[in-house]
């Protein structure tokens, strides 16, 4: 048997992918239907279960699976366990991962997170002869039913008399009925991962069963690498405890600090907003409209996130949602102050304003304290009452001040936070809606659905002059798309959703990347990049 | 059975089939100095060895035997019998005449291949009494017992050893593993029933040994750690019916049945499936397995599955 997996998109570890299998093709994540199928007797999956390795490894090597196309996550038992030997074996290898005997219609969102690509229904076809009647976020016993709530075929049926069957009639309707609510869940992670909407439902439903929400804080302690993306078009939707570790979150907090270069020893720090960018919110614009935050810096703290207001365009800033509610709960407020002391630290800022209240107010206290330093508060009641206003303004007009263009700061910031270079040129257009223009040449533009920046030609060859997200592709006109088997080689600090610039003797040009660089280089089919703008060169 | 457990000595009666008859049979576990292999990963004798009793061979068998009556002595050594290091010649001779003495219609005793030699084959032949020899073969699959139970013998020291039994007039009786570590449900009634088969020729009875726990053992760890359950007392019946069919003497003791760290269904049954194979054991009457119980149904699909999931799906 061969098996050949060609990427079509990332999400994360999570993908959406054709696996060719016998010259049959399969849509991954999928599943493997043990009351149909017939190709699992191709596979090898060995003596030993992968949960032997960390216990008997000499043995293991011996006795485990040689399978050829698949990596066989036979892994068990503790949800620490599990999520450690599937993120091992998926980190280990970009072939298609294979949990047998691991899938629930509860854990499936959950396991596809995890990088699984395949699963199967033979849980819940046991379950189903052991009498369990599940459904996509919680299990009962078939007995303890007084209606069905669900209307797949098998219920539809059945009805209700569905518990009154006996015998191996019952354990099989129960067993279609169990595959038929997994069949609707694989259907619908595959959804998820088109619109990049995977972590989101996951956080969510991981809160349906105790070890499903452990698995997801052990597997926030992992360093996922590179298929973690660092901008997506999707929102991010933080609702949870389970949404401040999330590896996006992770990432753009240690980055953001990491580049964060104000130009100003002066901060002010301000509360978010609903509506984003903040800059375009009806407090903000008020608050803008009465006081003049020239010559400093400004800082927006919510929870979970705290940007500089020359990030607040990037993805996460640009593209979240969280419940708003005023009301801060005490790791929260820890949470945040300390990313809040992060930025205030990396400034070097000798004057803080917290123009704050409540909970926000909280934060800045414990920030300072953290940092260092000491805030002067501005806010009395309201932020945008006259007397707030009176106060910040009196602030300001005591603290130093810098000079400096503040669309020109977002694209500095920005393109520091995504290439690690520094971008230069003149602003132009209505906010958020910038671009970047040098010797007349367009550089630059703020891509507001992916929350970064979009490049153009003459920062294309900037990047290949400094080898930053390059790729080398094999000698053909690129068109629309450049496939794994075009990539020659890549910068493997590159994710999925990133700009990177392709070339090869004839032609250089910018895309967004399908799949990480080191997927590129490493597989031989599957979507790489989209090509956005090309040139011959001369 | 009767227990009689004297200083930690332990011995019973129990029924023997012997040339088609049963007759009482005292078990004695002879405590020696154990089996000098010692690596095997489900075995869990040697651990037990504090537990030891102080006395030497000769009182042991001396106890044992005092004051009962019965026809066929079993002695299981936890090791070889024929390994002089573990059981010296004197006591063999010793026992030899004492058995004559007693007018003792069989001796069984065990021991690993390696011990099966010409000597001592000679001396237990020229015994009145008949003999059987036990060999834990475990499995006839040479990649199974090496890394499986990690036995350390081949097939082909089983079969060189069980012809020389035979040529000396001793009876051969196999030891058969029901599910060695690493097989699911399904390849472990394969792998019992072709090693019933490839043993058929060199043996004149299979013992199907089903696995449980002993304590401070590898296969303990593996249970602990859910990555092993104990086969489930239809994979025995399945593999008795077959073996049986094809008209082979099998017989099976299961022991610690229905207990979590034994072979076990569905709890509700086990104590009767139990009774049925022990039944069967001395019958060897197929009928005597047609027990049933509602969860042969679970049992059917984990041997369909536990090839693919390769660790237990229930417990």
């Amino acid at each position: 048997m061969k098996a050949e997996i060609a990427l079509e998109k990332r999400d994360g570890l999570a993908r959406l992918a054709e696996i060719e299998i016998d010259g049959k093709s399969y849509r991954t994540p999928m599943m493997i239907d043990f009351l149909r199928d017939k190709f699992p007797n191709s596979i090898d999956f060995g003596y030993a279960p992968y949960a032997l390795k960390n216990i008997d490894e000499l043995r293991y090597n011996i006795l485990k699976s040689k399978d050829e196309n698949f990596l066989i996550g036979t892994v068990c038992c503790t949800p620490r366990d599990v999520v450690n030997q599937l993120l091992e074996l998926r980190l280990s290898s970009f072939k298609p991962l294979y949990a047998p005997a691991l899938a629930t219609p509860l854990n499936t969102p959950l396991l596809v997170y995890l990088g699984v690509d395949v699963v199967d229904n033979i849980l819940p076809i046991i379950r189903g002869y052991q009498g369990i009647y599940m459904l996509p976020d919680s299990e009962f016993n078939i007995d303890t039913l007084k209606e069905l709530p669900c209307s797949c075929s098998v219920c539809s049926e059945y009805g209700i008399k569905l518990k009154k069957l006996e015998g191996e009639e019952k354990g099989l309707a129960l067993a279609r009925h169990n595959t038929a609510v997994m069949e609707s869940q694989v259907r619908l992670v595959r959804e998820l991962i088109r619109h990049e909407e995977l972590r989101n439902y996951v956080e969510a439903r991981v809160k349906t069963k105790p070890d499903l929400t452990a698995m997801l804080r052990f597997a926030d302690k992992h360093d996922l690498g590179t298929a973690i993306p660092r901008f997506r078009r999707s929102m991010m939707k933080p609702t949870t405890q389970e949404s401040f570790s999330r590896p996006e979150l992770t990432y753009f907090f240690k980055k953001s600090a990491e580049i964060y270069r104000p130009k100003s020893r002066t901060a002010v720090i301000l509360p978010c907003s609903a509506k984003k960018p903040y800059m375009l919110s009806r407090t903000h614009r008020m608050l803008r409209r009465r006081v003049s935050f020239k010559g400093v810096c400004e800082i927006i703290a919510s929870s979970p996130l705290v940007s500089p207001r020359e990030l607040e365009l990037c993805y996460p800033v640009m593209n979240y949602d969280v419940p708003v509610t005023g009301q801060w709960g005490k790791e929260e407020v820890e949470y945040v102050a300390e990313r809040l002391a992060a930025l205030l630290i990396k400034g070097e800022f000798e004057a803080v304003i917290a123009h704050v209240k409540g909970g926000y107010a909280k934060v800045v206290e414990r920030a300072v304290e953290i940092a260092g330093l000491e805030a002067v508060f501005t806010c009395e009641d309201d932020i945008l009452s006259s007397s707030s206003i009176e106060r910040l303004k009196r602030a300001l007009d005591d603290s130093p001040k810098e000079g400096f263009d503040l669309y020109l700061e977002i694209f500095v910031h920005m393109s520091r936070y995504q290439f690690g270079v520094d971008i230069n040129g003149r602003p132009r257009g209505r906010y958020p809606n910038l671009e970047l223009c040098s010797e007349g040449e367009r550089v630059a533009r703020i891509d507001m659905r992916y929350g970064m920046l979009d490049i153009y030609l003459p920062f294309a060859r900037k990047l290949l002059e400094e080898r930053r997200y390059w790729i080398e592709i094999a000698d053909f006109e690129p068109k629309g798309t450049i496939f794994a088997a075009g990539v020659i080689d890549a910068d493997e600090n590159i994710r999925p959703n990133d700009v990177v610039v392709f070339y090869n003797s004839e032609f250089y040009g910018v895309g967004i990347a399908g799949m990480s660089g080191k997927e590129m280089i490493e597989v031989k089919k599957g979507f790489a990049v989209d090509v956005r703008r090309k040139e011959r060169i001369d | 059975m009767v227990l009689k457990n004297v200083k930690k000595l332990r011995v019973w009666t129990e029924r023997e089939r012997f040339h088609g008859k049963v007759l009482k049979c005292l078990t004695v576990i002879l405590q020696t100095k154990g089996c000098y292999w010692n690596r095997c990963l489900m075995c869990g004798f040697s651990k037990e060895l504090n537990s030891k009793t102080r006395f030497t061979l000769r009182e042991q068998i001396e106890m044992a035997v005092k004051g009962e009556e019965f026809d066929v002595l079993k002695i299981f050594t936890s090791g070889s019998f024929f390994d002089s290091r573990e059981v010296p010649d004197e006591f063999r001779s010793y026992l030899y005449t004492l058995l004559q003495s007693m007018d003792v219609k069989k001796l069984i005793v065990e021991s690993r291949p390696e011990f099966i030699r010409d000597g001592v084959m000679n001396e237990l032949a020229s015994m009145p009494f008949e003999a059987e020899v036990g060999i834990g073969l475990e499995t006839s699959n040479d990649f199974i017992r090496q890394n499986c139970i990690n036995k350390g013998f081949t097939f082909r020291d089983f079969t060189e050893a069980a012809k020389k039994l035979r040529d000396y007039g001793i009876r051969v009786k196999t030891y058969l593993l029901l599910k060695p570590p690493f097989l699911s449900e399904k390849e472990a009634i394969e792998d019992a029933v072709h090693s019933s088969m490839d043993v058929m020729d060199y043996t004149d009875i299979v013992s199907l040994n089903l696995m449980y726990i002993p304590s401070n053992t590898y296969v303990e760890k593996l249970w602990c750690r859910k990555l092993y359950r104990p086969p489930w007392l239809w994979s025995a019946i399945e593999v008795l019916r077959r073996v049986r069919s094809g008209e082979m003497e099998i017989v099976c003791d299961p022991v610690a049945a229905g207990s979590e760290r034994g072979p076990h269904n569905c709890r509700k049954c086990d104590k009767y499936v139990a009774e049925a194979i022990k039944k069967f054991s001395l019958s060897q009457n197929l009928a005597d397995l047609n027990v049933s119980c509602d969860c042969i149904r679970i049992w059917q699909k984990i041997v369909e599955f536990e090839s693919y999931s390769r660790v237990p799906l229930v417990q």
